[in-house]
């Protein structure tokens, strides 16, 4: 039996013994409903026979066999609720959407305790379409078209499938847990407790790609380098489970809060290293190339197994219009396991801690004028093994890049907020400060020793932010609701990505009538921009001549909606919403004519080629209803339709992007989904259920992922 | 420094200032109308949440004076009846002045949602839950995913995209990763927890660690949604230009000392096919495996 099976039966069994008790203390109060579903579903076009996973969409069915492009299957809902004539005092919810997707959950509550439980599991498609195009994986390898012309020579190649055959990709996510709570009515009316356990399983397989460097393989160049980009089938087997105490409580009106736990990761696949692969390439090249016996050791995409430990302590209390909330946190982070290479090398500490705390003041103390402040400090600190030779060493060859030794963030504010009765309004005024200090070690010059100086990369070791915002919320007329925050921020950035200027702007308007019809809009809007940080060229030996480039990032966001609801009558109720979402971003293409490891023997230069731009829209389309259309009968139907298209770059990139293989320069995807639903209550309480969703995927750009599918459910159920 | 001390002090103001006005005290102080009165005609409330208590106007503040009114107007003969008294539902805090000591609702007053007037009745139905039919479209996504789609029409846009997190879908739930009652000012632990409580492979720890991954999950990620694979917030390559220059002589061709030979479309269409351990490495610098 399966771990995954020992659970639900678990969480079953113990629902079923807690609720018992109820059942026989008064039968009269449960009421419930069980239903049978049957689901018929067909996938047509898409990606061939095997591949029916629509790549990195999020419905995977099967049915009964090995078809899996069509089929059927049955699945059970269940909804039991046990009432003592006060009040449920056990739930029991089951619901299935087949195989891959269904989750229950139960609780059962008294003035004394609560216990409670869930589970639920999903499959994901884990293949994407880097599986299916260039230069994700190639089943035959070989050399890219895109590099057999003119100079192109052929130093990138195609990955060389280690696993042919597979195309089966996905990955299951089964969650679980249960708590139980110990109320005031059980520990005096001053404390509370609780004990919680969670935990995952994920299991699977994912294609998984990694290239060697050229000095990782024997043999001569024209041999070895069509096998440097390699890709395998690579098992998903982790599991997490997690113990959490919490303790509560209210002493003379300071309410208390502890929270501590335990959280145990295990990776339980099996970890691959370069050796692993060395038959396979070794019979490729007729023994002309092998992986070097020195990197043979090396893991690929090793994942450690790993605890965390958390302490959080919180404290909050009413002093008349102030309120106050504080808290200190300690999380430690540590690896409990290593890879072939680490013991090795004597790599045998892995080690992140976290401080953090936050001190909050909410006042009212004079009238229509509320005072906020807050301080937030956030300390990270690596305590791995550092360094190590011949695994993280700033003072060897290609040794390090740069380590980030510690982290800390301090983030404070104030911000005061005016009531008025004009347009029945709030105000908040407010200013947030942001620190960050980073502790960095990059390799270290000296002595002929190859290194990166903190010049040629685009990070720092502070960033310091202001923000300014204003928040408006009015009612200006009953049912109307309207808010407003603008924002500026200005920053000394250490990271490309934080804005060194920024400007948004957030609104919604939302109106509800007295007839239920409701309106709202939404406006949205996002400019920054970071040109803080730029690149310095190098003269073979170190010095800096004082050029280089300046990165330049434009980032500007936009999104607009509007939505209405409105019902007609007592019996239909219709909905429409349509958004748009603008994404508009450039940066510089910038390139350098050597390694950074190379300052000290060569001369490095740096050069912006173009400044690509990101272009995309996304606009999304909502319609939908609701019909009661008779005592019994209920039917529902929705409609969405969503488009994405735009340029992923401009320019140079655009172009090389497109050379050999016009497909990875731009987006131009539209998703339609169309449902029906019905429900209809026969007598006896007996329900008819039904349903039929039709979905299609247009992929202009990737189109061999064009494809959709027919689902059709039916269903029934008894009520009790 | 200066500000931080001024901020201090402000901070430290405010703790100590002596109690103005009553404590947040609901409605415990008033003489209880037992749930007896209100069941005669609230008979569907009557076996609902909540009503154990068999105090009504704990909540519903002016319980007595609508049932006052009620019989007023039972009594009253002719045209002319005292008007109706509709009973309020209860702001948050009257729910707080319970619900303030559980752990996860303790700093709902420091909330953004709460900051943002939102009360506890516009997401919890007093005595039955707020979404109560979903419609085929909805039913995998929940009733929770539902009732936080009909304000948040924004982030639900960006769940119609290409690439989301599966939430519509069943996998995932709004409050899976989102507190409703937390504050962003009021947390603790690592800045990437929120993410890394579910994806706890890519947490490491790491002996080489990609900074904008220790940084922050969304430097390159969108957790809603988004047109680009892998919830990517911008597509490779201009995703990774903006921080990182190319070494000709590693991606041009033919190991070419130079700037000038061209940097082709197979390096640039997708980074992370190479360097595939994008969010740290076991073994190697340039997150290569």
């Amino acid at each position: 039996m399966s771990c995954k099976t020992t659970t639900k039966l678990i969480a079953i069994a113990v629902a079923s013994a807690f609720s018992a008790p109820l059942y026989a203390a008064e039968a009269s109060g449960l009421t419930g409903e069980v239903g049978a579903k049957l689901f018929m579903f067909d996938y047509f076009k898409g990606v061939g026979t095997n591949s029916t996973q629509f790549l990195e969409r999020y419905n995977y069915q099967k049915g009964i066999g090995d078809d899996q492009r069509g089929g059927a299957y049955l699945d059970l809902d269940l909804h039991l609720v046990k009432n003592d004539g006060k009040r449920n005092v056990f739930e029991l919810e089951r619901e299935g959407f087949g195989a891959y997707n269904h989750r229950g959950s139960f609780k059962a509550n008294s003035d004394a305790y609560g216990l409670r439980g869930y589970y639920s599991d999903f499959r994901s498609a884990s293949g994407g379409v880097a599986f299916l195009y260039s230069p994700g994986q190639i089943p035959s390898g070989g050399v890219d078209l895109s590099y057999t012309a003119g100079s192109q020579t052929g130093f990138v190649t195609q990955f060389n499938n280690d696993s042919p055959g597979q195309t089966q990709f996905s990955v299951d996510r089964t969650t679980y847990g249960m708590g139980l709570d110990l109320k005031r009515g059980f520990l005096g009316n001053s404390a509370s407790a609780a004990i919680d356990y969670d935990g995952y399983q994920r299991e699977g397989n994912r294609f998984a790609t990694y290239v060697l460097g050229n000095g990782d393989l024997t043999g001569a160049n024209a041999v070895k380098r069509p096998q440097r980009w390699r890709g395998f089938d690579a098992p998903v087997d982790e599991r997490m489970n997690r113990v959490t105490f919490k303790l509560g409580g209210a002493p003379g009106g300071n309410v208390l809060a502890y929270e501590g736990s335990i959280e145990k990761f295990d990776n339980q696949a099996r970890s691959f290293y370069l050796g692993d692969f060395n038959a396979a390439i070794s019979a490729a090249t007729g023994g002309g190339s092998t992986v070097v016996v020195a990197e043979q050791v090396r893991p690929i995409q090793f994942v450690p197994d790993s605890t965390l430990i958390s302490n959080n302590i919180r404290f909050a209390r009413n002093y008349g219009r102030t309120a106050v909330a504080a808290g200190y946190g300690l999380s430690v982070l540590d690896q409990d396991s290593f890879s072939q290479q680490q013991q090795i090398e004597g790599y045998n500490k892995g080690k992140i801690t976290t401080n953090s705390a936050y001190l909050n003041v909410s006042s009212n103390v004079f009238s229509g004028v509320g005072i906020d402040g807050f301080i937030k400090y956030n300390d990270r600190k690596n305590n791995s093994a550092f360094p190590v030779v011949g695994l993280i060493d700033p003072a060897a060859t290609e040794g390090l890049d740069v380590r980030i030794n510690r982290l800390k963030l301090l983030t404070y504010g104030l911000s005061a907020t005016f009531r008025t009765s004009a347009l029945k309004s709030t105000f908040t005024v407010g200013w947030k400060h942001e620190d960050k200090d980073r502790d960095l070690t990059t390799s270290q010059w000296g002595g002929g020793v190859v290194s990166i100086h903190p010049l040629q990369t685009l990070y720092r070791d502070e960033t310091k932010s202001d923000e300014l915002y204003v928040n408006w919320i009015a009612r200006p007329m009953p049912g109307m609701i309207l808010r407003v925050t603008p924002s500026i921020t200005t920053a000394d950035t250490g990271l490309v990505t934080e804005p060194e200027k920024l400007a948004k702007l957030k609104t919604k308007l939302t109106y509800t009538a007295k007839d239920g019809t409701a309106v709202s809009g939404y406006l949205n809007l996002s400019d920054s921009k970071n040109s803080a940080l730029s690149f310095r060229d190098s003269l073979a030996g170190g010095a800096f001549p004082g050029t280089g480039v300046r990165q330049d990032v434009d980032k500007s966001q936009q999104a607009a909606g509007v939505m209405l609801s409105k019902p007609f009558g007592e019996w239909v109720t219709t909905h429409a919403s349509l958004s748009w979402l603008k994404d508009d971003i450039t940066a510089l293409f910038i390139r350098n004519d050597a390694r950074r490891y190379d300052a000290p023997t060569a001369a490095i230069n740096f050069l912006g080629i173009d400044k690509p731009n990101y272009d995309i829209d996304t606009t999304v389309l909502t319609l939908g209803g609701d019909w009661q259309v008779s005592d019994p009968l209920r039917l529902n139907a929705n409609y969405t339709w969503s488009k994405s298209k735009g340029s992923v770059a401009s320019g140079y990139v655009y172009n090389q992007l497109n050379a050999g293989n016009a497909i990875d320069g731009n987006i131009n995807l539209t998703v339609q989904s169309l449902s029906f639903g019905l429900d209809y209550a026969l007598k006896n309480r007996i329900k008819l259920k039904g349903g039929y969703v039709y979905d299609y995927v247009t992929d202009k750009s990737y189109s061999a992922i064009t494809g959709g599918q027919h689902m059709l459910m039916v269903g029934a159920s008894i009520g009790f | 420094m200066r500000r931080l001390v001024v901020l201090l002090a402000v901070l430290l103001c405010g703790t100590v200032t002596p109690a103005l006005a009553a404590p947040v005290a609901g409605a415990l102080g008033v003489t209880p109308i037992k749930g007896d009165q209100c069941v005669e005609c609230h008979k569907t409330e009557a076996t609902t949440s909540h009503s154990f208590h068999n105090q009504c106007n704990a909540c519903h503040l002016n319980a007595g004076e609508h049932m006052q009114a009620h019989e007023a107007r039972e009594k009253a003969k002719g045209p002319n009846k005292p008007p109706k008294v509709v009973a309020t539902k209860p702001d948050s805090k009257e729910c707080l002045s319970c619900h303030e000591q559980d752990n996860r609702r303790m700093h709902f007053a420091f909330a953004e949602h709460s900051k943002a007037g939102v009360q506890c009745r516009d997401c919890h139905g007093n005595h039955t839950p707020k979404v109560k039919n979903l419609s085929f479209a909805q039913e995998k996504g929940g009733k929770t995913t539902a009732l936080c789609a009909t304000c948040h029409q924004d982030v639900l846009a960006k769940f119609n995209m290409n690439s989301h997190h599966p939430v519509k879908e069943g996998g995932a739930t709004c409050t899976g990763c989102h507190d409703p009652h937390a504050s962003k000012l009021a947390t603790l632990g690592a800045t990437t927890a929120q993410c890394t409580q579910c994806h706890q492979a890519v947490r490491g720890p790491h002996v080489f660690e990609h900074p904008p991954v220790v940084e922050n999950c969304t430097n390159c990620h969108d957790p809603h949604g988004s047109p680009n694979r892998k919830l990517q917030t911008i597509a490779s390559p201009v995703q990774c230009l903006q921080c990182h220059s190319i070494a000709g002589n590693r991606h041009g061709q033919g190991g070419t000392v130079s700037n000038t030979t061209a940097i082709s479309g197979a390096v640039l269409r997708d980074c992370t096919s190479c360097h595939s351990a994008i969010h740290g490495s076991s073994t190697d610098q340039h997150l290569r495996f």
